[in-house]
C-alpha cells in the first residue's frame, strides 16, 4: 500500500519531470540529426503533457482532501557545502497558489500543444517549435511548483530563453529576430535584477526556501522577518524582474514586439502564461510586498501606470494581435493592483480566469480573420464595417496628444532606446574605433619588416559598408588607414 | 604520495614525439591522423592521472620514474588544483587539432601546435615557480610563428609578450628567498609580477594585443593560447600564494572593470573573433575577480568557472571556426542566415554560448552562482556588477546567435553539415555541458577541495611596506622562513 506521502512525492515527480522528458526526447533527437515525423512529436507531446495534467489533477484532489495548507517535496541538495552554509536545495511546495497555477499551466499547454499540431502542420520549424515549447512548459512547470527562490530562478530563465527565440520563431524573416532579441535583452536585465534580489534574500535569512524566508505561515498568510527597509529593497529588486517579465512600465515596449511569434507562442506569452509569471511571482513574495508601506504604495502605482497607458495604447491599434496585447496588459496591470491592495485569492482568480479567456480569444483569433476572408471571397466584396464615432472622444482635451502618445505606444520603445540603448552602445562604439586606431598605430609602429598590405588585418567588407550605412562611421574615416 | 607511472610525462611527451614524426608524413589526412591519435593518447593519459591521483586522496602528488622531475622536484607534480586543468588543456588540444576543417588542413602548422600543446601541459603540470616563468615564455613561440607564416605583423603580441614577461622575471627575481627576507624588495617584486601577469591575462587597458591576435593569427591558434588561460594559471602558482590583501584587491578592482567594459565591448562588435575574445577577456576577469576573493566559496566558484569557461568557450570557438572552416570569415553586421544550412551547429553554438554566461541547466551556472555569493560577502555591491556582466554577454551570445544564423535563410549548393568528427566533438561537449549543469555536486566538491586546500597553505606578506610595519614583517618573514621555501615553490 503507497503511504499519502509516498503518492503526494510520486504525484509531484510526474508532474515536474513529464516536461522534462519530451525536451530531452526532443533535444537529443536533434543531436542526434535524426528525423522524426510530425505527427510523432505531437503524440509525444501529448502523453507527456496529459501525464503531466492527470497527476497535476491527482496533486489537486490530494491537497483538497488532506488537512495540510501546504506540502512541501524535499528532493535534497543539489549542490551542497555545509561548511560554508552554501546549498541549492531542491524543493518543490505545493499550496494554494503552486497549485492552480500548475494546473493553468497544463491545461492551457496541453491545448496549445494540441492547436500546435494542426496550426503548424507541414511548416518547416515544426520540430524546433516543439522543442522550444517543451523548453517553455518545463520552465512554467518549474517556477510554479518551486520551494525555493534558486529553483523559481531556473524555471524563470528557462521561460525567458525560450520565449525570446519562440518570438524569432521565423527566423529567415530579420524583424521576428530583431524583436526576438529585444525581448531577450529586457529578460536578461530584468533577471540579473532577480539573481540579485535572490542573493539578498539568501544573505539576509541565510535560506533560499520561501517559507523560511516568507514567514512561517502558509501562503498567503505568511509575515515575512524582513524588515521595511530590507522588504523595500529586496522587493523593489523583484519589482523589476516583475516588470520585466510582465511588461510593466517602463518594459511594456516588449509586448508588442512578441507578437511576431507563431499565434500558438503569442497565446502563451502575452495571452496566458509568460505575461502572468510577474504576478505570480509577485503572489509569492506577497508578504514581502506588504512589509513595506512604500513598496506596496510602488506596486499599486505601477500596476495602475501600466493599465492606464495599455488602455490609452490599446484604443488606437489597427491590428488584432495588438489590440489583445495590449488588453492583456490592462488585466495584467490590474491585477498587480489587486496583489498591492492585499487580495491575493481575487489576483490569483482573476490570473487564472484571463489566461484562459485570453488564450481562446488569441487562438481563435486566426479563425475569426479567416472566416471573415472567407465570406468576403464569397460575397464578392468588403463587409460592412461598424465606424466607430469618434467625434465625443474628439472634443477631450489634447486628444491628439493622447492619439498620438497611443499610436506611439508611450513612446516607451523610443525612451529606451534614445536615453539608454544609444548612449551605452555609443560609448562602446567610440571605444571600438579608438581600440582599432591605437592597434593600427602601435602596428605601424612596432612594424618595421612588414610589408605595407599586411598592417590591416583580414576584414569583412561587409562590416566597414555596414557602418557607413548605420551611420556609426563616416567614409573619410576609412581612409585613415595604415600610410 | 607518488602516481604508480608517470602517467603526466607521458602525456607531455605524446605529443612531442608526434610533432617530430609528423613533418615526415606526406599526406595531408596522415598528418591529421597521426596529431589526432597523439593529442587523444595525450588526454587518455592525463586522464588516468587524474583519476589515479583522486584515489590517493591527498592534495599533491609526483610520479614515480617520472624523467622530467630530474629537472627540478616541482617541474611535474599533480595537486588538487591542477588535476583537472590538464585534462582539459588536452581536450582542448584534441579539440582544435581533430576538428581542423579540411580545407584548413593543407596549411595548419601540425607540428607547432603539438609542440605548443606539449609545453602548455607541462605548464599545466608544472609547479616550480621558475619551470612555470620559463613555459610561459616558450608557449608564446606558437602564435608567433603562425603570425610570421601568415605574413602578418608580430609587434603588438611580441611586444606585449615581452612586456609582460619582462615584468614576471623582474618581479621573481625580486621575491625573497631564503636567505634574504627583505619585505621591500618582495613587495615590489610582488607588484611587478602581478602587473607582468595582468598583462598576460588580457586586462584593460592592456588587453590590445588579444584583439590583434585574434585578427591576425588562425583562429585555432587563437583558441589554443587564450583559452587554457595560462596567464591566470600563473597567477595562482606565483602571485596567490604570498600576496598580500591589498595586491588581491587591485587585481579584484582592475578585473572587474575589465569585466565591464569586455562585456560591452562585445555587445558591438562586427567580427565573430572579436567577440569570442571579448567574451574570454569578460569571463576570464570574472574568474580572476573570484580568486582575488581569496574565500573558500570565491575559490570554489573561480576553479569551476575555469572548467567551465574552458568548456564552453572553447566550443564556442570550435564552432565559429568551423563556421568559418565552410563559409569564410562572417561579419556579424548582416544577418547570415546560416541555420538552414547548418541547424546543429547553430544550436550548438547557443548552447555553448549560454554555458559560457552560467545560464541554468548548463556547467556555468553554479560556478557563476557561488562566485557572485563570494563576490558580495567581500565587496559587497561589487556583487551588483557581476551579474550586470553576465546580463550583457548574455545579450551579446544571444545576438551574435542571431546574426550568424537567422535573418534570412542562406543558400549553398554543397551540404554544410558537420562531419563525423565535428558532430563526435558536438556530442561529447553538449553531454559535458549539460551532464556538468544537472549533476554539479562532485566537480563543485573537487573544486572546494582544492580551494581549501590553497587557502590554508597561502602565506600572504602581511601589510603594506610602511616604516612601522617593516620591522614585523621582517620578523614574519624569518618566523615563517620554511614556509616561504615551501610557497616560493608551490
Amino acid at each position: 500500500m503507497i503511504g499519502w506521502e509516498t503518492l503526494l512525492f510520486i504525484l509531484s515527480m510526474i508532474s515536474l519531470i513529464s516536461p522534462l522528458v519530451l525536451v530531452l526526447f526532443l533535444g537529443l533527437v536533434a543531436l542526434a540529426g535524426l528525423e522524426t515525423s510530425e505527427e510523432t512529436v505531437s503524440r509525444f507531446a501529448f502523453f507527456t503533457i496529459t501525464a503531466g495534467l492527470l497527476s497535476t489533477i491527482g496533486l489537486v484532489i490530494a491537497f483538497s482532501l488532506g488537512s495540510q495548507s501546504e506540502i512541501p517535496v524535499e528532493l535534497g541538495h543539489w549542490v551542497n557545502l555545509p561548511e560554508q552554509h552554501f546549498h541549492f536545495h531542491i524543493k518543490l511546495l505545493l499550496d494554494k497558489l503552486s497549485l492552480p497555477f500548475l494546473l493553468l499551466v497544463y491545461l492551457l499547454c496541453g491545448v496549445i500543444s494540441a492547436f500546435t499540431s494542426r496550426y503548424l502542420h507541414r511548416e518547416p520549424g515544426f520540430r524546433r517549435f516543439y522543442l522550444l515549447f517543451s523548453l517553455f512548459t518545463l520552465g512554467m512547470v518549474i517556477t510554479s511548483i518551486s520551494g525555493t527562490i534558486e529553483v523559481l530562478f531556473f524555471g524563470w530563465e528557462l521561460v525567458g530563453l525560450s520565449s525570446a527565440l519562440l518570438v524569432g520563431f521565423f527566423h529567415d524573416r530579420q524583424s521576428p529576430v530583431v524583436n526576438g532579441l529585444r525581448v531577450w535583452s529586457i529578460y536578461r536585465i530584468a533577471d540579473a535584477a532577480f539573481l540579485v534580489a535572490a542573493i539578498a534574500m539568501h544573505h539576509l535569512t541565510g535560506e533560499g526556501d520561501f517559507d523560511k524566508m516568507l514567514g512561517a505561515g502558509a501562503w498567503p498568510t505568511g509575515v515575512t522577518t524582513f524588515n521595511a527597509t530590507q522588504a523595500f529593497w529586496v522587493g523593489g529588486l523583484l519589482m523589476i524582474a516583475v516588470a520585466g517579465k510582465s511588461a510593466l512600465i517602463p518594459f511594456s515596449g516588449w509586448l508588442p514586439r512578441a507578437m511576431e511569434g507563431p499565434t500558438p507562442s503569442s497565446a502563451i506569452f502575452y495571452g496566458a502564461l509568460s505575461v502572468h509569471l510577474g504576478a505570480f511571482l509577485l503572489l509569492r513574495v506577497s508578504p514581502i510586498v506588504a512589509a513595506s508601506p512604500l513598496l506596496t504604495g510602488v506596486v499599486i502605482g505601477l500596476g495602475a501606470a501600466t493599465a492606464l497607458s495599455a488602455a490609452l495604447i490599446a484604443r488606437v491599434q489597427s491590428d488584432i494581435k495588438s489590440i489583445l496585447a495590449y488588453a492583456s496588459l490592462i488585466q495584467v496591470g490590474l491585477i498587480v493592483i489587486e496583489i498591492g491592495l492585499g487580495w491575493h485569492y481575487f489576483a490569483l482568480a482573476h490570473i487564472l480566469g484571463h489566461a484562459s479567456w485570453r488564450t481562446l480569444q488569441l487562438l481563435s483569433a486566426p479563425g475569426v480573420l479567416r472566416d471573415y476572408y472567407t465570406i468576403e471571397t464569397a460575397l464578392g466584396r468588403r463587409l460592412a464595417r461598424r465606424v466607430q464615432d469618434d467625434r465625443q472622444s474628439r472634443q477631450w482635451p489634447m486628444s491628439l496628444t493622447w492619439y498620438r502618445w497611443g499610436w506611439e505606444r508611450g513612446y516607451l520603445d523610443t525612451w529606451l532606446e534614445l536615453f539608454f540603448i544609444r548612449p551605452f552602445l555609443g560609448f562602446f562604439r567610440k571605444c571600438d574605433r579608438w581600440e582599432t586606431a591605437w592597434n593600427q598605430r602601435l602596428t605601424r609602429w612596432l612594424s618595421f619588416d612588414a610589408g605595407r598590405n599586411s598592417l590591416a588585418p583580414e576584414t569583412n567588407h561587409q562590416d566597414t559598408q555596414s557602418e557607413i550605412e548605420n551611420g556609426e562611421i563616416s567614409p573619410p574615416e576609412l581612409t585613415k588607414g595604415p600610410h | 604520495m607518488q602516481l604508480s607511472m608517470p602517467w603526466l610525462d607521458l602525456a607531455i611527451a605524446v605529443p612531442a614525439l608526434a610533432a617530430l614524426i609528423v613533418p615526415w608524413m606526406k599526406s595531408e589526412h596522415g598528418r591529421w591522423s597521426i596529431s589526432t591519435l597523439a593529442a587523444c593518447l595525450s588526454l587518455i593519459l592525463s586522464l588516468v592521472a587524474w583519476a589515479e591521483f583522486g584515489r590517493l586522496h591527498v592534495f599533491e602528488a609526483h610520479e614515480q620514474w617520472s624523467w622530467l622531475e630530474t629537472w627540478g622536484e616541482n617541474v611535474v607534480v599533480i595537486d588538487e588544483f591542477n588535476a583537472p586543468l590538464i585534462p582539459l588543456t588536452a581536450l582542448l588540444f584534441l579539440l582544435v587539432i581533430g576538428v581542423t576543417p579540411m580545407s584548413k588542413r593543407k596549411r595548419f602548422p601540425w607540428s607547432v601546435t603539438l609542440l605548443s600543446g606539449s609545453a602548455t601541459l607541462m605548464l599545466f603540470s608544472c609547479g616550480d615557480s621558475r619551470w612555470v616563468i620559463s613555459l610561459l615564455a616558450l608557449q608564446t613561440l606558437l602564435p608567433i610563428l603562425d603570425l610570421i607564416q601568415r605574413r602578418q605583423p608580430t609587434g603588438i603580441f611580441i611586444a606585449h609578450q615581452v612586456l609582460s614577461l619582462t615584468l614576471i622575471v623582474c618581479g621573481w627575481s625580486l621575491l625573497p628567498s631564503v636567505d634574504q627576507p627583505e619585505v621591500n624588495s618582495s613587495v615590489v617584486g610582488l607588484v611587478l609580477l602581478t602587473v607582468g601577469l595582468l598583462v598576460r591575462c588580457g586586462v584593460s587597458p592592456l588587453h590590445g594585443w588579444q584583439i590583434d591576435l585574434v585578427e591576425r593569427a588562425s583562429f585555432g591558434t587563437t583558441i589554443l593560447y587564450l583559452v587554457p588561460l595560462t596567464g591566470v594559471y600563473g597567477m595562482v602558482r606565483l602571485v596567490l600564494p604570498t600576496a598580500p590583501d591589498w595586491i588581491t584587491q587591485w587585481i579584484a578592482i582592475m578585473s572587474l572593470i575589465t569585466a565591464v567594459y569586455a562585456a560591452g565591448m562585445a555587445l558591438v562588435q562586427n567580427s565573430p573573433r572579436k567577440l569570442f575574445v571579448y567574451l574570454l577577456i569578460s569571463n576570464s576577469s570574472l574568474l580572476l575577480v573570484g580568486l582575488e576573493t581569496v574565500t573558500p566559496l570565491g575559490l570554489t566558484g573561480s576553479l569551476s568557472l575555469w572548467m567551465s569557461q574552458g568548456f564552453s568557450l572553447a566550443a564556442f570557438g570550435m564552432t565559429l571556426r568551423a563556421i568559418e572552416g565552410r563559409v569564410g570569415r562572417v561579419s556579424l553586421s548582416h544577418f547570415q542566415g546560416l541555420y538552414e544550412q547548418m541547424p546543429l551547429l547553430g544550436g550548438f553554438f547557443l548552447l555553448a554560448g549560454l554555458a559560457s554566461i552560467g545560464f541554468p541547466g548548463t556547467v556555468g551556472f553554479v560556478a557563476y552562482e557561488l562566485l557572485i555569493e563570494a563576490v558580495i560577502d567581500v565587496y559587497s555591491y561589487s556583487g551588483v556588477v557581476v551579474v550586470c556582466v553576465m546580463a550583457l554577454n548574455g545579450i551579446a551570445v544571444m545576438r551574435s546567435y542571431f546574426r550568424l544564423f537567422t535573418g534570412h535563410a542562406a543558400v549553398a549548393t554543397i551540404s554544410m553539415q558537420p562531419r563525423w568528427y565535428e558532430r563526435i566533438a558536438i556530442i561529447v561537449f553538449s553531454v559535458f555541458i549539460l551532464l556538468g549543469g544537472f549533476v554539479p555536486q562532485p566537480g563543485i566538491a573537487t573544486r572546494y577541495h582544492a580551494a581549501q586546500e590553497m587557502i590554508q597553505r597561502r602565506r600572504p606578506l602581511t601589510t603594506l611596506p610602511t616604516a612601522s610595519s617593516n620591522q614585523n614583517n621582517v620578523q614574519d618573514n624569518q618566523v615563517n622562513e620554511s614556509d616561504e621555501k615551501e610557497i616560493h615553490e608551490y
